[in-house]
């Protein structure tokens, strides 16, 4: 009888011993020439805080997605929190913000290339010429990065939780997002001097910056969305003399507008808005705003603009407890043409 | 809506008022009828959730961890004992890291923690972190599976534990102390005295432990480097007074101080961690018991405060949160005969919190009334046992909770259980009032629980050998399950989206043998757990059907035990299944099995008791992680002296 018990919970361990066994080789495929010369970059932020993050490949001409092509080429995860992506110079610069660095791929292959390190929160990244570089960075400044030793030369004191940039001339305007606080400005940086020449004082919460047709620099400002809400508003800056000349404020402290992207022309500005995508046509001067694509059971994250077929992206990340999901939409009347899966928090584009 | 507000708001001043008066009331027509009492029965050591556990709550499985096994695990914490020794999850951000207990595939805020009978999970969370639970302090400690809500009230859905002391009257001072030395620069060592006098019984104890926490792992570029940001140390100190006021009256009195600092080391795939968290508990009680022949009258007042500091200089984070609880409980249980036990309580509490993320102090007044029956019937020694709950919790509804529970002999050898109730988990503070996205329009989730179990044991006194074997089948939903979502805004608010599917199987066996000197016993314990979505969430992917995040489908311990006096010798086995770690069950954490070996030796000469033991952790040195890239140490060391006077 004894022996009899012993077996039967013997085999039990052992059979579920089996059942947690797995493999664990990686195989790493041979490196593909020009594989992501031509498609869309999608960078999935990764469960925070410890899943992995990813960049997905969207390849225009067979439609078909590789959901993480840096695991896929180089054999190991990216790190936590991939928050964007851009293209300079033919390398690939990924922003891993919890992981405190930026992977170097090559933009053809994914092949990695090395690492800056030295960063504290890193978001964004701006090439400005050969021997130098941007990334914005949530300890309130732009570390200067020289892309040929990958070193943070130094670092250019901004607001609270800089965010994108965009080059204007000599000039970069930054939006102080506020981070983990508030803010409500963009600063101006030289790019000859590496000085920050002007500090803006835009509306509250900068989610997104572009620049139109003729060079105006357009900012999405959000508003307080708690502890004190406040309306958002949608400003313009003239770049000559770096003073906003246009303000469109949005009604009520309870929807708040967010995010900010142009079409290829540059004449429409879209934006999510009452978790809907919202457009505005910039060129007719009437400055209203419209909703393209209803708000649903979507739960949009961000949007990006393909130039090369004149598309409108956008993200749902869900509850960032599962893959997301990208839609392409039809810009001019807002029908989804299609959506395809990728990783966990699908957060920025870029497209080559 | 106001009058609504304050008529709910008045209901629950009744309800907390009603606790008071009842206490008074009863002591008082106790007085004046125990004058006339002939009371012969003997003071009992009676703990009031002991006797809650044992007496009404019949058909659900309790586990009893022996003192041979708390011994081992002396200077160890409540999570390392059950991640050992238990087949339920763990998740454990490692040593000394955030562990919280996951019963039958629910969820950390599913489980209430018991001290002697005091719920001490924090309100703001509706849970307690099992790595500042020590076990060096407690005689008794018992994992309960299945939902005991009606008994127990709010977040007893998956199970409770219960950690406990009981006075012993007449005793002999005992003094214990326990010094160890393991890995990583890890050194703790703790202090027990404990004596029984004829009126008063007296236990007090401190315990320090510090660890540096510097282990080796592998990162995900195969590299091997070191931890950096996960030290430790921790403190505490418990005090207990039992006092006989009188022939059937006993007053206690139990404090627990508790203080830990924790460095909050990084993912393997972030860097740099410099977070940084201090907790700080202290926790009370008073209790009166008033015991006779045909009733016993308990009086309980608990005052529980928490307090935590948290530091992330990246991130220019330093938040304090602290809460405190009041807690005022009457107890009174009628045996109107031999045969049948009633039981009434009345509860009320106050939760107070506070904290910048609430925007001001807030607090919620709970009050509950509670009645229980025992009956024993006459077929075959069969129990009967049943209860009903009502609970009043400020801006909620809570239905009616009622359990009904019964056990019994089918023949000499095979014993059957069954159980069947209502629980429920009240939304926590954080739920209701954080900023931003608290939403106090919350309804407590609720849950139907049922089970049915049949053990068998082996009917041999005086062998050599004697084993036991149980199998039991659960089946559970949890409605209006709430879950943090984002609306509109970045900004993230919980509702009451989800229900969850629970329903599995578990397995336990044990034997104990004597062969000549050598005793030995063997133990094994096995779930099977699968717990599903059972709805899909709207706007979201299809989850219907998936397995819960954090919950392996198979989880398993066994544990083999050879005493050749003086000398012994354990082996710990524990094998857990894969989890997932998204909803989507797309990417999960492989399952690991892990095993340590402890080797010692224990000897008794005069008065003196003196133990050694080491153990081997992770004997097998396996590369498992219990949290997705958290790392955790490979083969490690851990040296115990223990004395004994």
């Amino acid at each position: 009888m004894k022996n009899r018990f012993l077996k039967i919970l013997v085999g039990a361990v052992v059979l579920v011993s089996h059942s947690c066994a797995k493999d664990a080789t990686i195989v790493v495929p041979p490196v593909v020439e020009h594989a992501f010369d031509h498609g869309i970059f999608i960078t999935n932020e990764g469960q925070f805080p410890s899943g992995a993050g990813a960049v997905s490949f969207y390849n225009r001409t067979t439609g078909q997605v590789q959901k993480d092509i840096f695991q896929q080429v180089n054999g190991v995860p990216l790190g936590n929190i991939v928050q964007s992506m851009e293209i300079f110079d033919s390398l690939a610069y990924i922003v891993v913000n919890n992981a405190k660095i930026v992977e170097v791929v090559s933009a053809g292959t994914f092949k990695s290339k090395g690492i800056i390190s030295g960063l504290t929160s890193p978001r964004y990244f701006l090439g400005i010429n050969g021997n130098k570089a941007y990334v914005s960075d949530w300890a309130n400044n732009i570390a200067v990065v020289n892309p040929a030793t990958r070193l943070v030369m130094k670092t250019i004191p901004t607001g609270t939780g800089p965010e994108q940039m965009i080059m204007v001339g000599t000039d970069i305007y930054v939006i102080n997002g506020g981070g983990w606080g508030i803010d409500s400005t963009v600063t101006v940086i030289d790019t000859r001097t590496d000085v920050a020449t002007h500090t803006i004082q835009v509306g509250k919460r900068p989610t997104g910056i572009v620049t139109d047709g003729i060079g105006n620099v357009w900012v999405m400002c959000s508003g307080q969305s708690y502890g004190g809400n406040s309306e958002g508003h949608l400003m313009r800056i003239n770049p000559s003399t770096y003073i906003i000349d246009k303000d469109i404020a949005f009604p009520g402290t309870a929807l708040h507008p967010e995010r900010l992207m142009a079409n290829k022309d540059k004449t429409i500005l879209y934006f999510l808005y009452s978790g809907g995508i919202y457009q505005m046509n910039i060129a007719l001067h009437v400055f209203d705003y419209s909703v393209l694509l209803e708000k649903g059971n979507f739960n949009f994250y961000n949007l990006g603009f393909d130039p090369v077929e004149n598309v409108i992206l956008a993200t749902d990340a869900f509850n960032f407890q599962q893959n997301g999901i990208t839609y392409r939409i039809n810009a001019e009347n807002g029908n989804i043409i299609n959506s395809f899966g990728v990783g966990v928090g699908p957060g920025n584009f870029f497209f080559k | 809506m106001n009058r609504l507000i304050s008529l709910i708001s008045e209901k629950i001043r009744i309800a907390a008022l009603t606790a008071i008066i009842a206490g008074v009331f009863i002591l008082i027509f106790d007085k004046a009828v125990a004058q006339n009492m002939d009371s012969i029965h003997q003071l009992k050591s009676v703990t009031i959730s002991a006797d809650r556990l044992q007496t009404y709550n019949k058909g659900l499985s309790v586990i009893i961890f022996d003192s041979i096994t708390l011994e081992r695990y002396n200077s160890g914490d409540a999570a390392t004992l059950l991640l050992t020794q238990m087949p339920v999850y763990i998740k454990s951000y490692g040593q000394g890291g955030l562990a919280t207990l996951s019963i039958r595939g629910t969820l950390a805020t599913h489980t209430g923690v018991y001290w002697n009978g005091v719920n001490i999970n924090q309100p703001n969370l509706g849970m307690t972190d099992l790595s500042l639970v020590p076990i060096y302090f407690f005689e008794s400690v018992a994992l309960q599976y299945g939902g005991s809500s009606a008994l127990f009230g709010s977040g007893n859905i998956g199970g409770g534990l219960h950690i406990e002391n009981h006075p012993h009257f007449s005793s002999p001072l005992v003094i214990k102390l326990t010094a160890e030395k393991g890995s990583f620069h890890e050194n703790s060592g703790n202090a027990k005295v404990s004596y029984g006098g004829k009126k008063v019984f007296y236990t007090g104890g401190f315990a320090l432990k510090n660890i540096v926490n510097d282990f080796q792992y592998t990162n995900n570029n195969h590299q091997r480097v070191r931890q950096v940001n996960a030290s430790f140390s921790n403190s505490s100190m418990l005090q207990q007074l039992d006092v006989r006021t009188g022939e059937n009256s006993l007053l206690s009195a139990g404090f627990w101080l508790q203080h830990s600092d924790r460095d909050l080391p990084a993912a393997i795939n972030a860097s740099e961690s410099k977070q940084h968290q201090q907790d700080d508990s202290y926790r009370t009680y008073i209790k009166w018991a008033v015991i006779h022949t045909n009733r016993a009258i308990i009086v309980r007042a608990a005052w529980l405060v928490d307090k935590m500091h948290y530091i992330n200089p990246q991130a220019f984070i330093d938040a304090y949160y602290l809460t405190r609880t009041a807690l005022l409980e009457t107890e009174c249980n009628y045996y109107i005969s031999a045969k049948t036990r009633l039981g009434l309580a009345a509860n009320s509490s106050v939760d107070m919190a506070k904290t910048e993320y609430y925007q001001g102090n807030r607090r919620q007044i709970k009050g509950s009334i509670l009645a229980s029956l025992m009956q024993i019937l006459p077929i075959k020694s069969w129990i009967l046992t049943a209860n009903l709950r009502k609970e009043w919790i400020e801006g909620y509804q809570v239905p009616l909770i009622p359990s009904l529970g019964a056990e019994g002999m089918l023949n000499s050898q095979l014993k059957a259980k069954l159980n069947i109730s209502r629980n429920f988990r009240a939304p926590t503070l954080n739920d209701r009032f954080w900023q931003p996205g608290g939403n106090p329009a919350l309804r407590p989730e609720t849950s139907w629980n049922g089970e049915a179990g049949i053990s068998w044991s082996t009917l041999n006194p005086g062998s050599t050998w004697q084993a036991d074997f149980g199998i039991t089948a659960y089946y559970s939903v949890i409605n209006n399950l709430i879950l943090w979502t984002p609306v509109t805004g970045g900004i993230w608010s919980p509702e009451n989206i989800q229900k969850i599917h629970s329903r599995g199987l578990e397995l336990n066996g044990h034997a104990t043998f004597s062969i000549g000197r050598i005793t030995g016993a063997f133990r094994a314990a096995y779930s099977y757990t699968p717990s599903t979505f059972a709805i899909n969430e709207v706007g979201m992917p299809p989850v219907k059907g998936n397995q819960l995040t954090y919950i392996p489908l198979h989880n398993a311990v066994a544990d083999f035990r050879l005493n050749y006096n003086p000398f012994f010798v354990e082996w710990e086995q524990s094998l857990i299944g894969k989890r997932y770690t998204l909803k989507d069950n797309s990417d999960f954490v492989d399952g690991y099995h892990l095993s340590n070996l402890t080797a010692g030796s224990l000897i008794t000469a005069y008065k003196f008791r003196f133990r050694i033991q080491g153990v081997i952790r992770n004997l097998l040195n396996t590369n498992y992680q219990s949290v997705q890239n958290y790392a955790v140490p490979g083969r490690n060391f851990l040296i115990t002296i223990n004395l004994t006077i």
